[in-house]
């Protein structure tokens, strides 16, 4: 018989060979004094490595109490969730703002509130919000025909209330317009914007339905023609989206439950749209915008006395994106890192889990997080040409 | 199969902890990966515990040499070794220092498989859970263990020798 092999011999001593393997190599090393030489080698061996390991080690390891592991693991699934919820939440904003601001300019129309400025730039950048939204709202769906806009049971309401709309009342945001005529006051932007947009719908739907135009994957713009007359009051986002049963129903079509999104889940916080003026007032200073995207709305906390403001805007590419500016000097510890452990965690999990990103920067007394439907390096580059 | 984490924890902290600060040469920064490392266990329950710890830990100790923090973290390594739960000797502390830098000098002269193979069983996994771990077949983690004991004693004392002849 040959000698035994190095490797076994190891084996051997390490208590990792039994039955009839450990026998055969007991009866081997009783006849051949080579292998029982090379077996108290090996044995040297392996208690030097042992020793010179042991002597490497940290001082000593007292393990902190379990109930620690578990409070972070928590945390970090609760985090996560709230991750899932902000950017729901960031498209529900969006589409909300768009919303509220399509309903006061039906208000004003019906009811004469004020003049009609000559310039409305907000709601050209509205109407393009709510189209890339919708565009990406719907994009999810494009692989189920049978669950397309186009075929959600509440499309022949949305057309009748399109048509309606368009025979008795002034001109809405773009988006919501079919007639191939400018309305007149609408800016320019805002028509080259409508005719955009109506190509799209075209594409997509001109042939069963020409006067569809709600009738697109332009849910969050449907919801705003249908619950227009429902939340023509409200004065909060909650207010606005949860009063309007329309909007509920054309939101879910899309796949976007708004009580999850508003119903104090995510961060637990309302929030309120505001002008710029009380957004810097709540924040103790100017609030800084991303440079060179547009903001679509402010955003600030109900409760009276937190330092918090929310700027919604729009980057070039058509991107929506949030940032949050919040005075305080509780949150992340982290002084340099974009994003901390547990939140780079969750940007690694699979797409289907998080959608979206969200990186957080501390700066001075503020920490600053930028969210969107964006890589998180971008966003993080983002971010950083924060003044 | 219901794991009790608790149990896992208690029995492989200590063993984790070690592992991961011959990859990462941090005494803080190995507990709180092995912390991590728990964290993340909870999360996705995976079914073989140890198994799973190690190749996540081995994971993360990858990652962690590639970045910044790992580098600052560097800069005060020897206060935070020195730093320990008891208050040493300071000539002891010193000569577990330079012996700490010498394992560490040793084990990189190995290949990355037989260092790995080498902490895994340092750490108390049997053959199976190496083989597992290290995608080596089981008859091969007592071949590899063999020749990483070698290679580390023989760097080791090449190290100590050298250290004599500066004396």
């Amino acid at each position: 018989m040959s000698h035994i092999d190095e490797g076994l011999l190891h084996a051997y001593l390490d208590g990792e060979t039994a039955g009839a393997e450990r026998s055969g190599l007991e009866q081997h090393l009783e006849g051949c004094a080579e292998c029982r030489d090379r077996l108290e080698q090996a044995r040297a061996l392996r208690d030097r490595s042992a020793a010179i390991l042991s002597g490497s080690g940290p001082a000593r390891v007292t393990p902190p109490p379990f109930e620690q592991v578990v409070a972070r693991s928590r945390a970090v699934e609760a985090r996560r969730r709230v991750f899932r919820l902000n950017r729901l939440t960031a498209l529900g904003w969006a589409a909300t703002i768009v919303l509220a601001v399509g309903v006061g300019w039906i208000a004003r129309g019906t009811l004469g509130f004020g003049e009609r400025p000559a310039q409305q730039p907000g709601f050209a950048m509205a109407d393009s919000a709510v189209l890339q939204l919708a565009e990406q709202i719907a994009e999810p769906e494009a692989d189920a025909p049978e669950r397309t806009l186009a075929q959600a049971p509440t499309r022949e309401g949305r057309v009748e209330a399109g048509r309606a709309q368009r025979r008795d009342e002034p001109a809405p945001p773009a988006v919501l317009k079919s007639e191939t005529v400018p309305e007149e006051g609408v800016p320019l932007d805002a028509r080259a914007e409508a005719e955009e947009a109506r190509a799209k719908m075209a594409e997509a739907d001109v042939e069963q339905q020409p006067a569809a135009g709600v009738a697109t994957p332009a849910a969050p713009a449907a919801a705003a023609a249908r619950g227009r007359g429902a939340i023509a009051q409200a004065d909060s986002i909650e207010q606005a989206q949860s009063e309007s049963k329309a909007a509920h129903d054309a939101f879910a079509a899309a796949g976007i439950r708004l009580d999850e999104v508003l119903g104090g889940a995510g961060e637990g916080t309302e929030w309120r749209v505001a002008d710029e003026a009380t957004a810097n007032e709540r924040l103790g200073g100017a609030v800084t915008p991303l440079p060179g995207a547009e903001v679509v709305a402010y955003l600030v906390p109900a409760e009276p006395d937190r330092a918090a403001v929310q700027l919604v805007q729009q980057l070039e590419s058509g991107e929506a994106v949030v940032l949050m500016q919040e005075r305080t000097t509780e949150m992340p510890e982290a002084e340099d890192a974009v994003g901390d452990r547990d939140e780079l965690m969750a940007m690694n999990e699979p797409a289907s889990q998080v959608e979206g990103a969200s990186v957080t920067l501390r700066r001075g007394d503020f920490v600053l997080t930028l969210r969107g439907n964006l890589p998180p390096d971008s966003l993080r580059a983002l971010l950083e040409q924060l003044p | 199969m219901s794991v009790d984490w608790a149990e896992v924890y208690r029995t492989t902290f200590e063993d984790l902890v070690r592992f991961l600060h011959r990859k990462v040469w941090d005494a803080d920064r190995a507990k709180d990966l092995a912390q991590e490392v728990f964290v993340r266990a909870l999360d996705h329950e995976p079914e073989n515990p140890k198994a799973w710890l190690f190749t996540v830990a081995g994971n993360l100790a990858r990652d962690e040499a590639r970045t910044a923090i790992r580098r600052r973290k560097h800069l005060t390594l020897l206060k935070s070794e020195a730093a320990g739960e008891s208050a040493p000797d300071p000539a002891e502390e010193l000569d577990r220092r330079q012996r700490m830098e010498q394992v560490r000098e040793a084990l990189n002269q190995l290949s990355d498989r037989d260092r790995d193979v080498l902490l895994l069983w340092d750490a108390g996994l049997n053959y199976d859970e190496i083989a597992a771990e290290s995608g080596l077949s089981k008859g091969a983690v007592g071949t590899t263990l063999a020749r990483a004991r070698r290679r580390l004693v023989e760097a080791y004392g090449a190290l100590e020798d050298e250290d004599v002849a500066h004396r």
